[in-house]
């Protein structure tokens, strides 16, 4: 299959499954709309990072939901917020993009922390400890209430981000019938995933592009011709964990609160899911992916209510969540290669 | 600078107990081809795996070309100039041949993160230079039709090739083979043999692993025998022929 | 802190026999099993199911009354069911993955995908509120040092003659040696003449009935609840990981070991008022295993770089 093909094949399935969208929603199909590219954006660009862990470099990382938690919480603290059960607001705070920029720096980091020890380990136990890791990071900034607000999470801290919202887009907004700050929050992702994209294809094609495939493909051979292996898959992982703490920042700006059961394990496998739908080792996959997965999501709702007589939010989430399971069965079964995953680079094969 | 371009002093192995290496002292003649053989279990690919950093030696000295390598990363050993390849051949299955080759060539700076990120792309000039030598390499080993193939389509044989030339284009001072004629047809087999010999006019020293007695016979200048773990004989073809010590190592092990 | 280590000595027995399950599945099969959880989930929603009385407030399954049979009878028949489960899950979908060489990871991400759909088919059925056994109150009592309710020492004994059968069925039954060689070595148990299909087949429905058993357990002690078993996986991978993974004994001890660990923690001074974050101390060792010990306290030096 060619590469025209896939893409064609990518974008009808796109075009059908949003349209659907418009087809059966009565009301305000939009904001359902621009709902579901906020927060595919934000997932595209998770699933962009955790591409560059396990399909470029063959690293099995569990632990996705952690990455996008320690860039949440660094960038969101370091700006005005309110947090804890007494939720004084907090005026003082670093300029934005400066805490963004720390945020980031301190997912890479907080991903050579775990990797440094871990990754010599072979992938089940890499996975194991991946995600363990993940689970702790969780368990510490529940339980350390002062500094992170623990359960009762933090809240107030999106006007920095509002503020720097161009103007036209609130005409755009009140045309469109949709929310303002979610229509900013899915414009700015998905400016971000093109930057990536253009990013991760100067970076697959060079030289350091092709170690880490050598790496995912041999780690014995790349170290007997002389290349340190070890040092490669912990630039990959650090690559990978600030796109994905860019994500979790993301994320949290779309919520508008930041809570510490946003980063469970179930949102570690919510990415590898969309990145399997996309196409393990695939550019483009992740938005495929993520399009079509909460195009999906979005469309299980209205299924849940066809099997449900006045289903509760409850049955909703259970029959969307049961089908997010269906789905990953399904793809690894019937085409482990996803969407745009070339069936030669099959990853998901391996012994 | 000494004659010798590996020196291995007391080198010691033990897995649980169990002596798998031991050699009190062993000499590598420059610019040679050397044969490493013996029974199944001696301890050879130990040997390699040792001298090449892929597993910790309990004691024991290694100097490569002037410098002691004991106990250094197996990927700073291969930087310095002593490259092994595999029993199993390890080629980069989900990558094209010619990326096979390309890693290997690219030098430490070019693959750098942020080399990679702001100056060199595929298409950068030194990536050119690399194309360059590597269709040298590809043609010298007769895969250039094969070049933007996926290494896992190959045969069994053109993977060995494949091997062969992603170690070469790294011009080492000195080459492990690990048994690189096993599994491979007589008309590859002399292909590779005689590639041997090219690299050897080239240059460089070649220490192999095989276990086709007759091959190793014809092209090696000296043959070192290893049975459980320690060198029972070495010698010329003649010598090593004509050693009771070696015939009886391997029938010994023939007849249990 | 005796109390605790009452509470412990409970959890550890939980985990211990999860673990010991997971262990012997990983060992035979080399499965990942993400969905290990949703096994232990399903017996004691099973068991709730059978032995709630059919005139109690029942929240699970909407239109259905639980059938009130006797506690007991209800344990033999979610074990059982466990069973089943297992089987039906190995000849359903990892057997025909096997036939088709489905690689490790493949594998692991798709006992992840039945463990999602599990656990939300369980939402779904069994709502998000949890569901009691209908047993009596009891009062604490001293057994030797440790404060425990009868059924919890019940547990305890019961929990720890489970192990005693389980380890004689390994070392002893024409099964049970066939099990161990197919986990040594598939390939040199399949030229001599073991029938690894079986023995795997087996292995399954021991493994899903000793996970039912460990969930009846946890559901006797805390609440019965959708996700009960998703909670509790990860410290049953750190008792299989901490004794050494893919052996019997170790899973035992290990799981043992992490149960105390982490309802003791509770009670050392560092951890005041952080009790919420027990669970981080059983992972944080399970990690600091992994790296100075990867093969575990009881396992076998094994390759795993």
């Amino acid at each position: 299959m060619t590469d025209l093909k896939r893409n064609l094949i990518g974008l009808s399935l796109i075009v059908f499954s949003i349209g659907s969208i418009y087809l059966l929603n009565d009301e305000g199909p939009t904001r359902i709309f621009i709902n579901l590219m906020a927060f595919a954006g934000i997932y595209a660009i998770s699933a962009i990072g955790l591409n560059i862990h396990f399909g470029w470099t063959g690293l099995i990382n569990f632990g996705h939901a952690a990455f996008m938690g320690v860039g949440a919480y660094t960038t969101i603290l370091l700006i005005p917020h309110a947090a804890g059960r007494e939720g004084s607001i907090n005026e003082e705070g670093l300029p934005l993009f400066l805490a963004i920029l720390i945020g980031l720096v301190a997912s890479a980091i907080f991903g050579l922390i775990i990797g440094l020890p871990a990754i010599r380990l072979r992938g089940d136990y890499l996975a194991i400890v991946t995600i363990a890791s993940s689970e702790i990071f969780r368990l510490v900034v529940r339980d350390q209430e002062d500094l992170t607000g623990g359960v009762y999470g933090v809240i107030s801290f999106s006007d920095v981000f509002q503020d720097i919202r161009p103007k036209f887009l609130e005409d755009l907004s009140l045309r469109l019938d949709v929310s303002v700050g979610q229509l900013w929050v899915a414009t700015f992702s998905w400016i971000m995933v093109i930057l990536l994209v253009f990013l991760l294809k100067r970076l697959q094609n060079s030289p350091w592009g092709r170690a880490l495939r050598a790496v995912r493909e041999d780690e014995d051979a790349v170290r007997a011709l002389g290349k340190n292996a070890v040092w490669l898959k912990l630039q990959s992982f650090m690559l990978g964990a600030s796109i994905a703490g860019l994500s979790g920042i993301l994320l949290a700006f779309n919520y508008g609160t930041l809570q510490v059961e946003m980063f469970v394990p179930l949102l570690t496998f919510y990415i590898w899911a969309i990145m399997i739908l996309g196409g393990v080792g695939s550019i483009s996959g992740p938005i495929f992916g993520s399009i079509l997965f909460w195009a999906f999501i979005s469309e299980t709702d209205q299924l849940a209510s066809l099997i449900f007589e006045n289903a509760d939010g409850q049955q909703i989430a259970g029959v969307r969540f049961m089908l997010v399971g269906v789905l990953i069965i399904a793809l690894m079964i019937l085409r482990p290669s996803g969407i745009m995953g070339k069936k030669e680079e099959l990853l998901l094969d391996v012994k | 600078m000494s004659n010798n371009i590996l020196e291995i002093k007391n080198l010691r192995k033990s897995f649980g107990g169990l002596k798998a290496v031991d050699i009190t002292s062993l000499n590598f003649e420059r610019n040679k081809i050397i044969s490493l053989i013996g029974p199944n279990g001696a301890g050879k690919t130990t040997f390699f795996d040792l001298i090449t950093g892929f597993t910790k030696q309990d004691s024991g000295t290694t100097t490569f070309d002037g410098k002691n390598i004991s106990n250094l990363e197996s990927f700073k050993i291969s930087r310095l100039g002593m490259v092994r390849t595999f029993q199993l051949t390890k080629v980069f299955d989900r990558m094209t041949v010619n990326e096979n080759i390309l890693f290997s060539a690219s030098s430490l700076k070019n693959d750098r993160f942020i080399n990679s990120l702001f100056k060199s792309s595929i298409k950068s000039k030194i990536e050119q230079e690399l194309n360059e030598r590597k269709n040298e390499v590809l043609n010298m080993v007769n895969l250039y039709h094969m070049k933007d193939s996926y290494a896992r389509e190959l045969s069994g044989g053109q993977k060995k090739l494949l091997e062969l030339a992603r170690v070469i284009i790294q011009k080492p001072k000195i080459l492990l083979l690990d048994e690189p004629l096993a599994g491979v047809n007589p008309k590859l087999s002399e292909d590779i043999l005689s590639l041997i010999n090219t690299f050897v006019k080239e240059g460089i020293s070649i220490l192999m692993v095989e276990h086709n007695i007759s091959a190793v016979m014809k092209v090696s200048d000296h043959i070192v025998v290893l049975a459980e773990g320690s060198v029972i004989a070495e010698g010329s073809s003649d010598e090593i022929r004509a050693n009771e010590k070696v015939v009886s190592a391997y029938l010994g092990k023939s007849n249990e | 802190m005796l109390d605790q280590l009452g509470n412990g000595l409970l959890l550890g027995i939980i985990i211990s026999v999860a673990s010991v399950a997971l262990s012997l599945l990983y060992g035979v099969t080399r499965i990942v099993n993400f969905a290990h959880g949703e096994i232990i989930a399903l017996g004691a929603i099973m068991a709730s199911f059978f032995s709630n009385l059919p005139t109690s407030r029942y929240i699970f399954l909407e239109n259905t009354s639980p059938l009130g049979l006797s506690f007991e009878l209800s344990l033999a028949l979610s074990i059982m069911i466990c069973g089943i489960f297992g089987a039906l899950l190995e000849l359903c979908v990892f057997r025909p993955l096997r036939r088709n060489d489905f690689g490790n990871i493949a594998v692991l991400v798709i006992t992840i995908g039945i463990s999602i759909f599990l656990r939300h088919l369980y939402l779904i059925f069994a709502s998000s509120k949890p569901q009691d056994y209908p047993l009596d109150l009891q009062r604490r009592q001293q057994y030797f040092i440790f404060d425990l309710t009868p059924r919890d020492f019940k547990i305890i004994v019961y929990g720890i003659l489970i192990m005693v059968i389980f380890g004689l069925f390994i070392s002893f039954t024409s099964i049970g040696k066939q099990m161990r060689a197919v986990r040594d070595s598939t390939e040199l148990a399949n030229i001599s003449g073991i029938n690894s299909d079986r023995i795997i087949l087996y292995t399954w429905i021991l493994s899903s009935m000793l996970a039912g058993t460990a969930g009846i357990f946890q559901g006797m002690i805390n609440d019965v609840r959708w996700n009960m078993g998703f909670l509790i996986l990860l410290l049953v991978f750190a008792g299989t990981v901490l004794g050494g993974i893919g052996t019997s004994f170790g899973a035992m001890v290990g799981g043992f070991i992490i149960g105390i660990v982490v309802q003791v923690s509770v009670a050392l001074p560092f951890m005041e008022g952080h009790a919420e974050a027990k669970n981080a101390i059983a992972l944080a060792i399970m990690i600091f295993i992994l790296l100075i010990r990867p093969q575990g306290i009881f396992g076998i030096k094994e390759r795993i770089s």
